[in-house]
């Protein structure tokens, strides 16, 4: 193999688990590189609230005065009346809890700041562990600025020790394969391609895969719920795609799954109901404003709901399936069920909100671009006929039957004067759907958090299917199997452990 | 309606709820997918029984936000007794359309006034925009957080509706004007990745 380039711990993204490894692996004296497929760092993260879940008695919590130790933070997070611990990996969640104060002292030592108050995150945890990082400075990169995208913090600063530290990061470099030394033996380095050409990377001493997950890759996801199809919507996009680049490589050299069952435990936000229609991403914590440097990319802001009373929501072929108010898993599993395509029986199809002049008045809605994207993802009309044959989009595989969601609006309009929906039960249905004009807009689910990936041990080093361990490769952050938790603290944990196992490899 | 019509029908500001046995207004409008005005039109009322049961003309003003929905206004007898009733408005036949339902709810004259006035519980601060609904009648709380709503006597669950806040269906007796000091309770909206320590 001719290496282009040569060092000693090779990174494959610059997310929160993969800046936080480079740090960590050069504080343990390793040369590092670190390739990210992005024009920028960040991943995930950087579009995440920066709500960094570490507990144990870290210093914020002691100053705090809140009782936490790693003993109670190792219990909760394998508490088997929750969905989100019942299924960890007791070993890998035992790390965790002993490994969260040395990391928040790790992320203050590297210069992140932290808002000093916690919040209480709808997970596992039983006392207050999770502090918010600071948003980044510069607005300008800020990649969703103005909208307490505070996980800007974490990793600008992140990246900026990791330079100040010596780690080299390449930007615009998609690893396109891990390289292993024969079928069993070390795994040698990474081949990149940037720029329409290849870039190999040697690792002396190990390769570190924080590719963030798989979201964003429909094959890939399919494994664990073959319901998840092209048309669902992906937190972090358009800028953090998720592709499962990382476990493919890695399972190309032998690397296995892990605890593949917590990816459907059905529990925080691994699947959510949108919150701003009519764009083609509309996640519910993240809204682009015009000024964001990927406005391009996401062409609308998104009409914001809070209440759902305002809409009814409709699958492809114009009829509810559902009580719009409820957003919990009962309503994305109505969502993502057949609604009678014969030709693609997984998949529930595109989801579309249904609403009047009347709910845009009452919202302060302004239904024009840039707040909603006519391009495919939000139409209008005169009537309610009219509006079913303008719905044109690449998911929408046929003509939305014009007479069905006429009869669908008349149904639910009837309930309205009744205050009893007679379908679905959604409480005292206020509001008619009747003002012209009306409205269409992109409302399909959206998939969040990547809950299983690549089996590891405790030192975050890659495990085959055997149950051998793959010399030199390591995983960490979304991409890494067993840990069901939602958010940045195990990223970080095992981003800090994985650099820290590497560097200290004989090469 | 089937898949070919060439015109579309819309029907607005039905009231809730009329008078049994008097007459009410409503808005119908009618698109042409062609483009071409419908203007000067004949468009009818239909009752549940396919009886004609009003009539209008077109307008050749679209209605505001439209591109070409040409509308006028119905004066529709409502049924002669209360409860819940279908309409429909349609083009005469021979057109290339079919019909647009509606429902009212129709009540007894009402010969009182109920007076509701909501805070939040927690700050006693008004709310407006608060939904209230009484069986068919219902109201809209302004913004020191009070509603008129015309009503009739008898015995009613009174159901309050406002985003991100909270309160129990109640009974309400009607025998008089009656005027109702409520609260809702603020429930802050789920943060989908957390929420502040309070």
């Amino acid at each position: 193999m001719e290496w282009s380039l040569s060092t000693d711990v090779v990174v494959i993204g610059a997310g929160a688990a993969g800046l936080a490894a480079a740090v960590s692996a050069r504080d343990h004296g390793a040369a590092v590189i670190v390739v990210e497929e992005n024009f920028d760092i960040g991943g995930h993260a950087m579009l995440s609230g920066g709500r960094v879940h570490l507990g144990g008695g870290n210093a914020l919590q002691k100053k705090l005065g809140i009782e936490d130790s790693p003993d109670k933070v190792y219990a909760d997070w394998i508490n088997f009346a929750r969905g989100d611990s019942r299924y960890n990996d007791r070993d890998l969640v035992r790390t965790f809890a002993d490994e969260c104060v040395p990391t928040f002292q790790f992320l203050l030592d590297n210069g992140i700041t932290f808002i000093e108050k916690p919040i209480v995150t709808p997970d596992a945890s039983t006392v207050p562990r999770t502090f918010v990082t600071h948003e980044w400075h510069v607005p300008s990169e800020v990649i969703a600025p103005r909208r307490n995208r505070n996980g800007s913090g974490l990793v600008r600063r992140l990246a900026e020790s990791a330079r100040k530290k010596g780690a080299q990061i390449l930007l615009k470099h998609e690893m396109t394969r891990i390289v292993r030394n024969g079928g069993k033996g070390r795994v040698l380095g990474i081949v990149t391609r940037t720029d329409g050409r290849e870039v190999a990377i040697e690792a002396k001493k190990g390769v570190i895969v924080a590719t963030g997950g798989h979201t964003g890759n429909v094959n890939f996801r399919r494994m664990f719920d073959p319901r998840l199809t092209e048309e669902y919507q992906q937190a972090g996009m358009p800028y953090s795609e998720q592709g499962a680049d990382g476990e493919l490589a890695a399972m190309d050299i032998g690397a296995s799954l892990w605890a593949t069952g917590t990816q459907t435990s059905e529990v925080g936000p691994a699947i959510t109901k949108t919150r701003h229609m009519g764009t083609r991403w509309g996640y519910i914590s993240l809204y682009y404003e015009t000024d964001s440097p990927i406005f391009h990319l996401c062409k609308a802001t998104g009409l914001t709901v809070t209440d759902w009373q305002e809409a009814i929501l409709v699958n492809q072929f114009g009829k509810r399936f559902w009580n719009e108010l409820d957003s919990g898993y009962d309503y994305i599993n109505a969502a993502l069920a057949n609604h009678g395509d014969k030709d693609k029986l997984n998949g529930g199809g595109p989801i579309w909100a249904i609403f009047d002049a009347d709910a845009v008045a009452r919202q302060k809605w302004n239904p024009k671009p840039p707040n909603v994207d006519p391009d495919g993802y939000f139409f209008t009309a005169d009537t309610i006929f009219e509006l079913a044959g303008k719905i044109e989009n690449p998911h929408q595989k046929r003509p939305m039957p014009a007479a069905a969601l006429e009869e669908t609006v008349a149904r639910y309009n009837s309930f309205v004067t009744s205050g009893v929906d007679l379908d679905f039960r959604k409480p005292t249905p206020i509001h008619p759907i009747a003002r012209p004009p009306f409205y269409a807009a992109w409302a399909t689910p959206i998939l969040h958090d990547t809950l299983t990936g690549l089996r590891t041990d405790t030192n975050a080093q890659a495990i085959d299917t055997r149950g051998e361990t793959i010399p030199g490769l390591y995983c960490a952050g979304e991409s890494q199997g067993g840990f069901a938790q939602h958010g940045l603290g195990r990223c970080l944990v095992f981003g800090r452990i994985a650099g820290r196992h590497a560097a200290q490899r004989n090469s | 309606m089937s898949e070919d019509n060439n015109i579309s029908l819309a029907v607005w500001d039905v009231p809730m709820p009329v008078v049994a046995g008097e007459r009410f207004q409503i808005k119908a409008g009618a698109k042409a997918a062609s483009g071409g005005t419908l203007a000067g039109q004949r468009i009818e009322a239909i009752d549940a029984r396919g009886a004609v049961v009003a009539s209008g003309t077109l307008g050749d003003k679209p209605w505001a936000g439209t591109e070409a929905l040409c509308w006028t206004v119905i004066d529709v007898p409502a049924p002669a007794a209360p409860g819940l009733a279908e309409y429909s408005v349609r083009l005469p036949s021979g057109q290339d359309a079919s019909a647009a339902r509606f429902s009212v709810a129709a009540a007894a004259k009402p010969e009182h006034t109920l007076t509701v006035t909501i805070t939040e519980r927690d700050t006693a601060q008004p709310l407006g925009g608060v939904e209230i609904r009484l069986d068919a009648f219902r109201g809209r709380t302004d913004r020191a957080g009070r509603a008129e709503i015309r009503i009739c006597k008898g015995d009613y669950q009174l159901h309050l509706w406002r985003s991100a806040h909270t309160a129990e269906p109640r009974a309400v007796v009607i025998a008089g004007d009656t005027s109702l000091a409520l609260t809702m309770l603020h429930v802050p909206e789920d943060h989908p990745d957390a929420r502040w320590v309070r």
